[in-house]
């Protein structure tokens, strides 16, 4: 195809629509008159569920607050990261916008905040107060934290949703467990702000994980970038003249090893006249590294790596790497947009899904580590409700360094195979019933089934043709998983090695869905249900850490205040429960000895108590931890003979 | 001749007509080639208007440009949003005309529909509106190099023929 003859067709067709005259002149009364357009375009199912959002929101306009507007702008902070930031002037600005859109907030504490007399801390803690007598608790909730005292503020930002849920059940302060209906329309109030924030800010949302990095990305920092940090320098630290700042002519290099952009610029001696502070733009010990007086003017250097951190007093790379050192320095190549796209087009092929299921997806990020390897490696998760009550149906693991799709799968069970089903069952009944051994017989009875379905244990197949009575069943189950005599210590962990093999051994697609089925039925809990049930008097911090310190004095035969002195924090924690609807809440106490009283006596080491005690008062579980030493290094230690 | 001189804030009906009767027909057909949708088209060419109408008028760069900028990240922001896919796209023939295109223009034609999105904004822009890869950076809000990747890739796709001059 010839330039010409493409420009010719453009033409053609752009030069081809004569609107009539009476379409533009409608056009024009509507704009001249404010009158709403008419729109062409028909609703999408989208649009209707925005409208229901819409209408929604109407209502809420009745009593006074502009939803919609506040809506868009927490979005928008959210956006922009100031959520994530959360810094004094973040928090000022939402709390403006609340008091816009007629929220409450408490007057005093506003004085406090907007009084530039104040410390930083006084004000932010003023606004964290403010915040969280509106979202605290929705917050709580939905991060699994339980702190009965007000003053225990979490200083965390509410997102787009806790805002929206915060609205929804103002208007409907029912119990929304109560009904079926009442979940759904929570449901779909919820996707509605989903399918918004979606479709108008980011068609995913990026997990965060504790003790793992942020997601990979692609170099931040450009060329140009680097340059305009250095004309910043000169010009607002060194206070340069801006206009020969602007006008010179910078050297840039790039250091792949270290990945560092190394930005230089000079200016003539003659534009420095015009500085008035000479000893600010020539501060002598700025001299040398950072700038240099050079035959024609002066020179300036600066280092900027690629995460926009910038050295200012020295041009040692490797010291400023070591400042700025990451736990790993990926090489991106594909950014999340184009891994979600890549991921859809696997998904998509592998189980035949349409465009419309598809697009009725949400898609979550989840980085998966900071190794070498895993630091590019993010898991996508595609669900059908936006955050609540996640209904997963396919995930992928793609690598951000060679976009290679490692891994495809999908989250319905009838699709695994048969050993992933068993672990299912085994976890959905042990979320039920605990370890193996408190099963019933009907459940026992069914692993058994599918275990020899499976024909694991071959040696055992002379009992497919009775049914053995508990006591058999237990030995058969125990001897399958390979502890046996022991079918109490059968459990789903137990059964996934043997099953899958050693957890290290595990591919992507295993890992993703191990991971899934024990966040879904919360393995890893040994607490029974018994022990769930909490008195109605809730003991306090103080007394839970009485109570520990107690039973740390008896069982170890110390006098009652022997343990006045250790470091101790006590916090409320949400530990994973037995059962799937509810979660067990307690302290956990922990207690270190302090220094000073290390190897004084009969512990021969530093010892670290931790224990779990539910708000009945009643001791969870407890571990202990010591830096042992062997009895000659601690009679060594302790000027003793052995 | 590009009118240059209107000052923010001054627009009259008079001059909202003169922009509606001067640019309606070639951004509806801008629109439509970029997103394949008569209907969708119009609404966009409506909502340009209204911005220029809010904004009142035109600093440094022309109206046209200014128009063309402003329908094509309408345009975009259609094409981003997923409910568009859904959308029933009915044109409206009692308001708009539109001509034939000679059948070797539809073959060409196309292979440009076919082009990824962005890609097709670019050839357009850069191929019927004659603009530079900055100026076309500028106007979609990317990067000289993105644009540069993108109409490279475009012309691979569509097998231009480099000429001569």
């Amino acid at each position: 195809m010839k330039t010409t003859e493409l420009q010719k067709a453009l033409e053609s067709s752009i030069t081809s629509c004569q609107p009539s005259a009476y379409w533009k002149n409608h056009m024009v009364r509507q704009i001249v008159k404010g009158e709403e357009m008419a729109k062409r375009t028909k609703l999408s199912t989208g649009v209707i569920i925005v409208a229901i959002l819409m209408l929604i929101s109407a209502v809420a306009l009745a009593v006074g607050i502009l939803v919609n507007e506040y809506y868009a702008k927490v979005a928008e902070m959210d956006a922009s990261g100031a959520l994530g930031r959360w810094n004094l002037e973040d928090k000022i600005t939402f709390v403006n916008t609340m008091r816009e859109c007629n929220f409450e907030v408490d007057p005093e504490l506003y004085q406090i905040l907007m009084n530039e007399e104040n410390t930083k801390e006084e004000r932010e803690n003023a606004a964290d107060r403010i915040v969280d007598a509106t979202y605290g608790e929705l917050i709580r909730q939905q991060q699994g934290y339980y702190i009965s005292k007000p003053e225990d503020s979490l200083g965390v930002a509410p997102d787009p949703v806790i805002v929206f849920q915060e609205r929804y059940f103002a208007e409907h302060p029912e119990p929304i467990d109560d009904t079926p209906e009442g979940r759904e329309a929570l449901l779909k109030y919820t996707d509605a702000l989903g399918y918004y924030l979606r479709d108008v800010y980011n068609p995913f949302y990026i997990q965060e994980h504790d003790g793992q990095g942020g997601m990979p990305e692609k170099t931040a920092v450009t060329e140009e970038t680097a340059i305009e940090a250095l004309r910043s320098l000169m010009t607002e630290v060194l206070g340069w003249d801006p206009e020969a700042v602007n006008a010179m002519t910078p050297e840039v290099q790039w250091d792949a090893e270290y990945r560092i952009w190394t930005v230089s610029g000079e200016v003539s001696a003659d534009s420095m006249k015009k500085v008035t502070d000479l000893r600010k733009g020539i501060e002598p010990s700025l001299e040398g590294a950072l700038v240099e007086k050079t035959a024609a003017g002066y020179r300036a250097t600066l280092l900027v790596d690629e995460k926009g951190n910038r050295s200012f007093e020295t041009l040692d790379k490797e010291e400023f790497r070591k400042m700025h050192l990451n736990d790993v320095t990926p090489e991106v190549n594909t950014d999340a947009q184009e891994a979600m796209a890549l991921v859809e087009r696997e998904i998509r092929a592998k189980y035949h899904v349409s465009d419309p299921e598809m697009n009725a997806l949400f898609c979550d990020l989840l980085p998966m580590g900071t190794g070498e390897e895993e630091g590019l490696l993010v898991r996508l998760q595609f669900h059908t409700h936006y955050q609540l009550n996640q209904e997963m149906k396919y995930g992928a693991v793609i690598n951000l360094g060679t976009g290679k799709v490692e891994a495809v799968y999908t989250y319905d069970p009838d699709q695994w195979s048969a050993e992933m089903q068993i672990l299912k069952y085994g976890a959905e009944t042990e979320s039920k019933h605990g370890w193996y051994i408190h099963w019933d017989t009907e459940s026992k009875a069914e692993l058994i089934q599918r275990l020899r379905e499976i024909r694991l244990c071959p040696e055992h197949s002379f009992r497919e043709a009775e049914q053995p009575d508990e006591a058999g069943m237990d030995a058969f189950i125990a001897d399958a998983f390979g502890v046996p005599g022991y079918p109490s210590a059968v459990n789903e962990a137990l059964m996934a090695r043997v099953l899958l093999g050693n957890e290290e051994t595990w591919d992507l697609e295993t890992q993703s869905l191990m991971q899934y089925l024990w966040e879904k039925y919360h393995i890893h809990s040994e607490v029974t249900a018994a022990e769930m049930e909490q008195g109605s008097s809730e003991i306090d911090r103080e007394t839970a850490v009485r109570i520990v310190k107690d039973a740390v004095c008896e069982a170890w035969n110390m006098p009652k205040d022997a343990m006045e002195k250790w470091e101790c924090t006590a916090q409320l924690v949400q530990a994973p429960a037995t059962t799937r609807h509810e979660s067990l809440v307690c302290y956990r106490v922990f207690l270190t000895r302090p220094d000073s009283e290390v190897g004084q006596d009969t512990f021969g080491g530093r010892d670290n108590f931790n224990y779990r005690i539910l708000l009945n008062g009643t001791i969870m579980d407890s571990t202990m931890v010591s830096e042992w030493y062997s009895p000659a290094e601690d009679a060594e230690r302790l000027g003793r003979k052995p | 001749m590009q009118k240059e001189t209107l000052v923010p804030g001054s627009i009259s009906e008079e001059e909202l007509i003169r922009l509606v009767d001067t640019y309606s027909g070639i951004l509806l057909g801008l629109c439509r080639l970029t997103l394949g949708d008569t209907a969708m088209a119009q609404d966009i060419v409506q909502e340009t208007f209204l911005k220029a109408w809010k904004k009142g008028g035109f600093r440094q760069e022309s109206e046209k440009a200014w128009l063309i900028k402003v329908a094509m990240n309408l345009c975009h922001d259609y094409h981003r949003s997923r409910w568009w896919k859904h959308i029933d796209h009915g044109a409206s023939i009692d308001e708009i005309q539109i001509a034939e295109p000679d059948p070797a223009d539809r073959e060409i034609l196309a292979l440009v529909k076919d082009l990824p999105f962005r890609e097709r904004q670019i050839v357009i822009l850069h191929f019927w509106n004659r603009m530079t890869l900055n100026d076309i950076a500028q106007t979609l809000g990317v990067s000289q190099s993105s644009v540069f990747r993108g109409l490279e890739k475009a012309k691979k796709r569509l097998k231009i023929e480099l000429e001569g001059g």
